[in-house]
């Protein structure tokens, strides 16, 4: 009937004084993986934690799957999984324990050693939670979340605190997951993440959201870079009329919008004037250079 | 069971409460400290005071009835104040209420374990007045039994609504002791029938412990239908009146720091 399985309009949330989520709308087409991007304090988890039915907006309209995730909680539970930022373990379970009890409030859960096998705890199984170092904690909760091999999925900073073997162990079942058709929405800090998973990005700060496209889009809005060492003397650098150059810290900075027209001029100009550019780089705009970008200026 | 059949691949309610009260005896189980001061104190308590009473069937039982007043605010009541208020610390609460659990299902389930162990004790208790003190067999076990599960809600549906003002379990400590005092403060519980004013006690009898102790005075010894009934209805009506209080101020979250 529909295919979106996240459809927010105008939400907003306050705690006190303070306005966590300013008005977000955002739509996730089914089988898509959507990122939300932020630094901390950006309203990311108030976020999800509205879509998921954990909070009640003050204001807006959230639907998954159609449905309000608080009024038709029995319903849109059994389609969905949860990871939260942290916590919500009895610690004095061992591993295997927590997911035999959680497989009886869950539906259709997978087999208890399927589980722990898919984000490798396997060989920690019997180890009380409490003793589970934090990213092996972490790989738990994903364990919990994808239980029920949920159609969408939240994941609140997955692989926080996550050294990067397990990173790749939990990239690698979000993957699975996706091409099993499921939907993920994930909020991270890690651009490096939502380079690597998501189809469409939306960063957010101070409760709204400023930027959103796919990874390439919301790149391609930011300027490429070309480096290389200042060169001696005082060779003049060629005209780049849609560039801004800097120098600084004995290097040249060049911001291009038009990274290969810019580059063919430097590497003439070089050629011509016999300039050997030390250190020559270029490359377009990492979604770290946008978030930089977007945050210093606001 | 309505909705479970209606979409088979989700756990019944039964399932998932077996679920949480497993969860709950493994933890009390690995912890030693929580273990004796939930299980073995009011035992030890109880076996103490049982017997201290001079009479016949009458003061005996009278007398157990109010060691069981006492057992189920210690081990019930103040108990699961502690229990609610850690396992919202440790967000668990939170946690399930992200699952497939309903609220009620939720706070029930924590509740199971605790209520259990009550009732396991008090059978217990029972056992000793009738094998050790000589006290007669109960007369209708059914009623009596009603009554300590009865009493037994009661007490978790308050546990429930006091954790809203409860920070952490050390809380509990203080948070419960004014409703511990005024649930022993009951005739009936701690305070012997007869002790208090005529009519401050027909009052005070109303408290949740008063009906409760006497469903098992009654229960016990076969004695009076209509106020047996009388009671049992004033114990369901304090079990209504605690729950819509527990399910209105109950908090699934800690205040944000």
């Amino acid at each position: 009937m529909d295919d979106r399985a996240i459809d927010v309009e105008g939400l907003r949330r306050s705690y006190g004084s303070l306005e966590a989520v300013r008005g977000v709308s955002l739509h996730v087409g089914r089988g898509e993986l959507f990122a939300l991007l932020g630094t901390n304090g950006a309203g990311k988890t108030t976020t999800i934690e509205m879509l998921e039915g954990l909070q009640p907006p003050d204001a807006g309209r959230v639907r998954i799957f159609g449905m309000d995730p608080i009024a038709d909680r029995a319903a849109v539970r059994t389609r969905t999984g949860m990871m939260l930022q942290s916590g919500g373990f009895t610690g004095a379970l061992t591993a295997r324990e927590t997911i035999e009890i959680w497989r009886s409030l869950t539906a259709r859960p997978r087999s208890a050693d399927e589980a722990l096998e898919l984000v490798d705890l396997r060989g920690r199984e019997q180890v009380a939670v409490e003793q589970l170092s934090g990213g092996e904690r972490r790989r738990l909760e994903l364990a919990l979340a994808v239980l029920g091999q949920p159609e969408l999925l939240f994941l609140d900073e997955p692989t926080s605190g996550m050294d990067p073997a397990s990173r790749r162990r939990t990239w690698e079942v979000i993957r699975q997951l996706l091409g099993a058709g499921a939907t993920v929405l994930l909020t991270t800090h890690y651009l490096e993440e939502a380079e690597a998973l998501a189809d469409r990005v939306a960063i957010m700060h101070e409760g709204s959201i400023i930027l959103t496209g796919t990874p390439h889009e919301v790149v391609a809005r930011s300027p490429a870079r070309i480096t290389f060492r200042a060169p001696a003397g005082e060779s003049e650098l060629p005209e780049l009329p849609a560039a801004t150059i800097s120098i600084g810290g004995g290097r040249v900075t060049i911001e291009s919008r038009e990274l290969q027209a810019d580059l063919t001029r430097l590497l003439t100009w070089a050629e011509r004037n016999s300039v050997e550019l030390v250190g020559l780089a270029a490359r377009p705009a990492s979604l770290e250079d946008v978030f930089l970008e977007q945050a210093g200026r606001r | 069971m309505s909705r479970a059949a209606a979409t088979p691949q989700v756990p019944g309610t039964a399932t998932q409460l077996l679920a949480l009260l497993r969860m709950e005896l493994v933890a009390l189980s690995r912890n030693k400290t929580a273990t004796a001061m939930a299980v073995v104190t009011p035992l030890a308590i109880g076996f103490i005071l049982a017997g201290d009473y001079e009479g016949g069937a009458g003061p005996g039982v009278e007398r157990m009835a109010s060691v069981l007043c006492l057992v189920v605010v210690l081990g019930v009541h103040h108990h699961l104040v502690t229990v609610y208020a850690s396992r919202r610390q440790e967000l668990v609460l939170k946690r399930l209420r992200a699952g497939v659990p309903s609220d009620t299902t939720i706070l029930v389930g924590a509740a199971t374990a605790t209520l259990a162990i009550f009732v396991a004790q008090a059978v217990i208790l029972i056992g000793y007045g009738v094998v050790v003190l000589g006290l007669p067999v109960p007369e209708n076990p059914a009623v009596v039994l009603a009554g300590l599960i009865l009493g037994a809600a009661v007490m978790a549906a308050f546990s429930a609504a006091l954790s809203a003002v409860t920070r952490s379990s050390e809380a509990a400590m203080l948070t419960s002791l004014p409703t511990s005092a005024l649930f022993l403060a009951t005739p009936g519980a701690l305070v012997p029938l007869g002790a208090l004013p005529g009519g401050v006690e027909d009052v005070a009898r109303f408290l949740p412990l008063g009906p409760f102790a006497e469903v098992i005075r009654e229960g016990w010894l076969g004695e009076g239908a209509v106020e047996l009934i009388a009671s049992l209805g004033i114990l369901a009506a304090w079990l209504v009146l605690a729950w819509l209080l527990a399910r209105a101020v109950f908090r699934w979250e800690p205040r944000p720091s």
